[in-house]
């Protein structure tokens, strides 16, 4: 305090009238000293014409314009007491004028207190740990969702997400990738891509669902979602053309999506796909020489897809149909074998492979045949599923309806998260299956023809054999009109002529 | 309505639909019959009034809705054949009742067949 009337300021006080106003103004909401502007608006004062000849009243309110509030009584007549013995003097140390000595840390920090306690020093203190105790136990997601902002603003292109208990991942959490840009390089003169090369790994989690969001991220890389509950794979996956990596082992896989035949065409870059182990449905073979005919003569039928030829595709056989009800029932066909969902894991059973030469023959079709056009209930269900309010929607059916309402508008909300199902046969988006088979694919990497003379020379048999079953994978496809199924021409087209090197 | 005009013995073209608040909505007999509830109703051996007068009377559907079904009913017969099915139209306040209507309309086959697979394979 002694340094005070050596400060340069105070000493220029009576000289400049201005820079003496001005700077206890600068601080007058702390200030316990009231500056005496004249009046600026209304409220200052009683606007009545006779007050002009008296003296003026000032300041009868203080605090910012937010928090307005009356001086009290007491301390207005002090004040006015006070208002002619004013000085120019310090109330206390700013830190502003003060030199750079040891001491200047101390004094801002004392200013910065008076700042709070003037304001919101309480509230302050107690922000900071009132919401402690709720954030102790953070859901998985929320961590989920903390972590994939830091890689965000890091520009972090491997989003780790592994073994973090995760059961759930919605919408909202992935939608914020979309956004990711990568920090761009450096280096001078350098022109470098800025499209980030996502890594997304989800491993040893317990998904059981993915969120659509995840497949619109058109530059993801690697996805990794080895070790969850995953029982199906949103047909939606076959959006990620820019995929080098797919993990998909150690789930609870039966078949995977027929679109995931898009992540090896000529336009997808894959080069590494694991899925086993899965409990993927076995093809039951009547006999082999039947299924095997269609290998055999591989010219018959025109290239259907260009795959990449990385990868050597083909078509080996299909299930009999599934035919589906209106309402999901199963009518006729194969059943697929039940899930072992809460029971132990086993392998399920293989599904007979159809005859070559069968020909879909729906059920007993209804008034006037079958046609494609969906039903009332599919037509309602799609018309419940472009609600927002769809997730509100089972609460309002009433209580003595149907059960099945409430498993189909879960079917709809399942559907509506992880991306629409669309029709294999005529690409229409369906809710409800009416029909569905499943097709064995041949899917091999293909080998150098140097590395294809070693593998047989070296390999015995009973390995190639089981490598052989290891790349038949089965594709669930599904139709949306008991129409909507493979008939026998298209069976042939669907053979495509094996790539070879 | 007059269309409706229908004789003891052979069956009419059309039928009519009455809603629970006296609308009617007169639709051809072979389109109605996409509905299996209203097939059943109509069939000559099964001996329900309906299927004498042609007129069937839906106590639990208001207007609104059974207007939309019967819409449904000619879009459906209309592209009976075509490949390329335009989509109809539902407004979203509809949706959850006419999934209902639809639901009590369709019910050909019982819901206590439903198998595992709506219910677990999603």
């Amino acid at each position: 305090m002694a340094e005070d009337t050596s400060l340069p300021g105070l000493s220029w006080d009576p000289v400049t009238d201005s820079i003496s106003n001005n700077r206890p103004r600068k601080r007058a909401r702390y200030s316990p000293v009231a500056s005496s502007d004249p009046p600026l608006f209304s409220s200052d004062d009683d606007p009545s014409a006779d007050n002009y000849t008296q003296d003026r009243e000032k300041k009868i309110f203080r605090g910012p314009w937010y928090r307005h509030h009356r001086i009290p009584d007491s301390e207005y007549s002090n004040r006015d007491l006070k208002k002619p013995k004013r000085t120019f003097e310090r109330q206390y140390d700013s830190g502003v004028w003060l030199g750079s000595d040891c001491t200047d840390i101390d004094e801002t920090v004392d200013g910065l207190g008076l700042v709070s306690c003037a304001t919101a020093d309480l509230p302050l203190r107690s922000s900071g740990e009132v919401p402690a105790p709720q954030d102790l136990t953070p859901s998985p997601e929320e961590l989920a969702q903390k972590q994939i902002d830091l890689c965000l603003e890091t520009g972090n292109e491997t989003i780790d997400l592994s073994s973090r208990n995760l059961t759930h991942l919605s919408n909202a959490t992935i939608r914020p990738l979309a956004a990711f840009t990568r920090v761009p390089p450096v280096t001078e003169g350098v022109f470098a891509r800025l499209d980030p090369k996502l890594k997304i790994f989800l491993a040893s989690n317990s998904l059981t669902t993915l969120p659509e969001e995840l497949f619109n991220l058109k530059n993801l890389r690697v996805l990794s979602l080895r070790g969850n509950k995953l029982r199906e794979l949103p047909p939606a996956i076959g959006r990620l053309h820019k995929l080098t990596e797919l993990n998909i082992s150690q789930n609870s896989l039966q078949y995977l999506p027929f679109e995931i035949l898009d992540l090896f065409s000529d336009t997808s870059r894959l080069q590494s796909f694991q899925i086993h182990p899965n409990l993927l449905h076995e093809r039951l073979r009547p006999s082999q020489e039947v299924i095997e005919t269609g290998q055999d003569n591989p010219n018959n039928g025109f290239e259907w897809r260009s795959w990449h030829p990385q990868w050597r595709v083909s078509y080996k056989a299909r299930s009999e149909i599934r035919y589906l009800d209106i309402n999901g029932t199963h009518l006729k066909g194969p059943t697929l074998s039940s899930h072992t969902l809460f029971g132990p894991r086993q392998f399920p059973n293989g599904i007979p492979v159809a005859d070559p030469n069968d020909i879909p023959t729906p059920p007993s079709p209804r008034c006037y045949g079958i046609s494609r056009v969906p039903s009332l209930l599919e037509l309602a269900l799609r018309a419940c599923s472009r609600t927002p309010e769809l997730p509100y929607l089972a609460s309002e059916l009433p209580e003595d309806g149907p059960e099945s309402f409430v498993s189909l508008l879960g079917l709809a909300i399942t559907k509506k998260e992880s991306g629409a199902s669309r029709c294999t046969i005529c690409k229409r988006d369906f809710i409800i299956p009416r029909t569905e088979w499943i097709e064995w694919w041949h899917i091999a990497k293909a080998m150098d023809s140097a590395e294809v003379g070693i593998a047989t020379s070296r390999q015995t048999t009973v390995e190639n054999e089981r490598d052989e079953a290891e790349s038949m994978v089965p594709l669930m496809r599904r139709g949306c009109s008991w129409l909507c199924v493979p008939d026998r021409a298209e069976i042939e087209e669907e053979e495509p002529i094996t790539e070879s090197n | 309505m007059a269309t409706s005009t229908n004789g003891p013995q052979g069956l009419s073209k059309c039928v009519t639909l009455v809603s629970s608040d006296g609308f009617e909505f007169v639709v051809l007999r072979e389109a109605a019959c996409k509905s299996g509830a209203i097939k059943r109703m109509l069939d000559p051996k099964s001996n329900f009034a309906e299927s004498t007068t042609g007129r069937c009377v839906f106590e639990e559907i208001n207007g609104i809705i059974l207007e939309k079904v019967a819409e449904y009913f000619c879009y459906s017969y209309k592209n009976r054949n075509t490949e390329q099915v335009p989509d109809m139209e539902i407004p979203p306040e509809l949706c959850l009742e006419l999934l209902m209507a639809a639901d009590y309309l369709d019910g050909e086959y019982e819901y206590c067949q439903l198998s595992g697979h709506l219910l677990t394979d999603y």
